[in-house]
């Protein structure tokens, strides 16, 4: 069997998540298909070193991030606004409990996501609908809706939080709790 | 008492909703930042989750493994073990140098070169057959990202030129006038007054692309010197026409298109009429997004 037939299938498995680890920590979509294919393509190279007896899902997401801080350092904050350093390992992790939210495939674990909408208000659906499902930046939403920026801002950040609690509440019991949760701020 | 709620605390700091950096945030800040961004990822993700983009980038990469410089990769010591013990233990053989690539990857590779953010210049060569009457045209088409295509040809008036900028849709029959356009989603309402054989939809090879993998079944069928012969078997509905017998040189090294051809079919005014495309890559440009404006 081609080890390109293996990798494929790796591939398969981890792209969605993968992906969404970038964005959240990567602005530019652009940027961010980059680092995708160049993440893959490093674990390709060294797929030697990766050590069977652990999920492969982490350790991509490694070789993510210090592509992330690479790219970082090379391009500069001011241009494509990456996620602190110090913050990725702390992602990496929350990222690794979303792996365990139930579904096989990507797309049925942003089930769970899907059906955690309905636990939002009707403020904070609408406006996390308009700036992801429509694009729109706060200003527009603001303008859009009559509300001041701020408020939009609030909005968004608390129907986040909310989706947040709601997938946690939908992790097997026996995963610990995300470091999010530990200070008690949510 | 009012609660203070860590939006209330650390809002300013959350880089997603910001216009650019912001100031680094405290230590407390982080397990709410961290929440915050990994939905703000699962959201992004969530609607930008298209089953098209999603094989498109998976076959990007097994068509860069693919290349010779990662091919080499595999013949690592220990490499070939490590694959192995990921597969459990699967026999792993060496590809073989003379081997085909997979057409989707092929395919995916015209993408990826599409999406570099340069302008890329074809000829358009449209052979019409309507009942009797035999017509041919030969259009200049130039392509850039974001839906933006500019096309110049000979009509009955003089020189036209016809563009997208990725939002509006314009047509000038000839230089210096005032023409006509309309947003991109209205386009069919323009290209319908402008013949019967002109159709966004193979206008936009990019879109075009993206839609081979689900809507036809693709073959490598050879080599053409540098490049490689890609079928596309099946059919593509366009607005007004169908796309089938669709043909591809896709460059080995580059992995741009070198050309395509296809035979459009569709129901004209005075009855079906039928045309043959074939699309030559003749050179690389760069004029910039502004080129793609409405001239008036």
């Amino acid at each position: 069997m081609d080890p390109r037939d293996l990798f494929e299938i790796l591939v398969r498995e981890h792209s969605g998540m993968l992906r969404a680890f970038l964005l959240s920590a990567v602005r530019d979509p652009g940027t961010v298909e980059d680092l995708f294919q160049e993440t893959f393509l490093v674990a390709w190279r060294n797929l030697h070193r990766y050590d069977r007896q652990l999920p492969f899902g982490p350790w991509v997401r490694g070789i993510a991030t210090k592509l992330m801080l690479n790219w970082r350092r090379r391009l500069g904050r001011q241009k494509v606004t990456f996620c602190a350093e110090q913050d990725l390992q702390l992602l990496d992790r929350t990222f690794e409990r979303m792996q365990t939210l139930p579904g096989d495939t990507f797309d049925e674990k942003l089930d769970v996501l899907r059906a955690c909408m309905t636990s939002l208000t009707g403020a904070q659906r609408e406006a996390i609908a308009l700036h992801y499902e429509h694009g729109l930046h706060c200003k527009e939403i603001a303008e859009r809706l009559g509300i001041s920026f701020e408020a939009v801002k609030k909005h968004l950040q608390r129907g986040r939080a909310a989706l947040f609690r709601c997938m946690q509440g939908s992790l097997p019991p026996d995963v610990l709790p995300s470091p999010a949760w530990q200070g008690g701020m949510s | 008492m009012t609660i203070e709620r860590p939006e209330d605390r650390f809002g300013d700091r959350d880089e997603t909703l910001a216009d650019g950096p912001v100031e680094p945030a405290p230590d407390a800040a982080r397990p709410w930042l961290t929440e915050q961004r990994c939905v703000h990822g699962l959201l992004r993700a969530l609607h930008t989750a298209d089953a098209a983009a999603r094989e498109a980038r998976v076959q990007a990469v097994l068509a860069k493994i693919a290349a010779p410089r990662y091919r080499v990769l595999a013949r690592l010591p220990g490499l070939a073990a490590a694959a192995a013990l990921v597969a459990l233990g699967v026999y792993l053989a060496w590809p073989d140098p003379d081997r085909l690539p997979r057409a989707e990857a092929m395919v995916s590779r015209a993408l990826h070169a599409l999406e570099e953010p340069i302008d890329r210049d074809f000829t358009l060569h449209v052979d019409v057959e309507r009942g009797e009457r035999h017509i041919e045209r030969e259009w200049a088409i130039t392509i850039r990202p974001g839906r933006r295509f500019l096309v110049e040809g000979e009509s009955p008036f003089g020189r036209f030129r016809a563009g997208c900028d990725g939002e509006l849709v314009w047509f000038q029959p000839m230089p210096g006038i005032r023409g006509m356009d309309v947003p991109l989603a209205e386009a069919r309402r323009l290209t319908e007054r402008f013949g019967e054989v002109l159709d966004l939809g193979y206008l936009d090879l990019d879109a075009l692309l993206r839609r081979l993998p689900q809507d036809t079944e693709l073959r490598c069928v050879g080599r053409e010197g540098p490049g490689i012969r890609v079928e596309a078997i099946g059919t593509v509905n366009l607005p007004h026409l169908a796309l089938r017998s669709i043909s591809m040189l896709v460059d080995d090294r580059s992995g741009m298109l070198s050309e395509v051809r296809a035979v459009a079919t569709g129901a004209g005014r005075s009855g079906e009429v039928e045309a043959r495309l074939f699309y030559r890559h003749v050179g690389d440009r760069e004029l910039g997004e502004g080129a793609y404006e409405r001239p008036w």
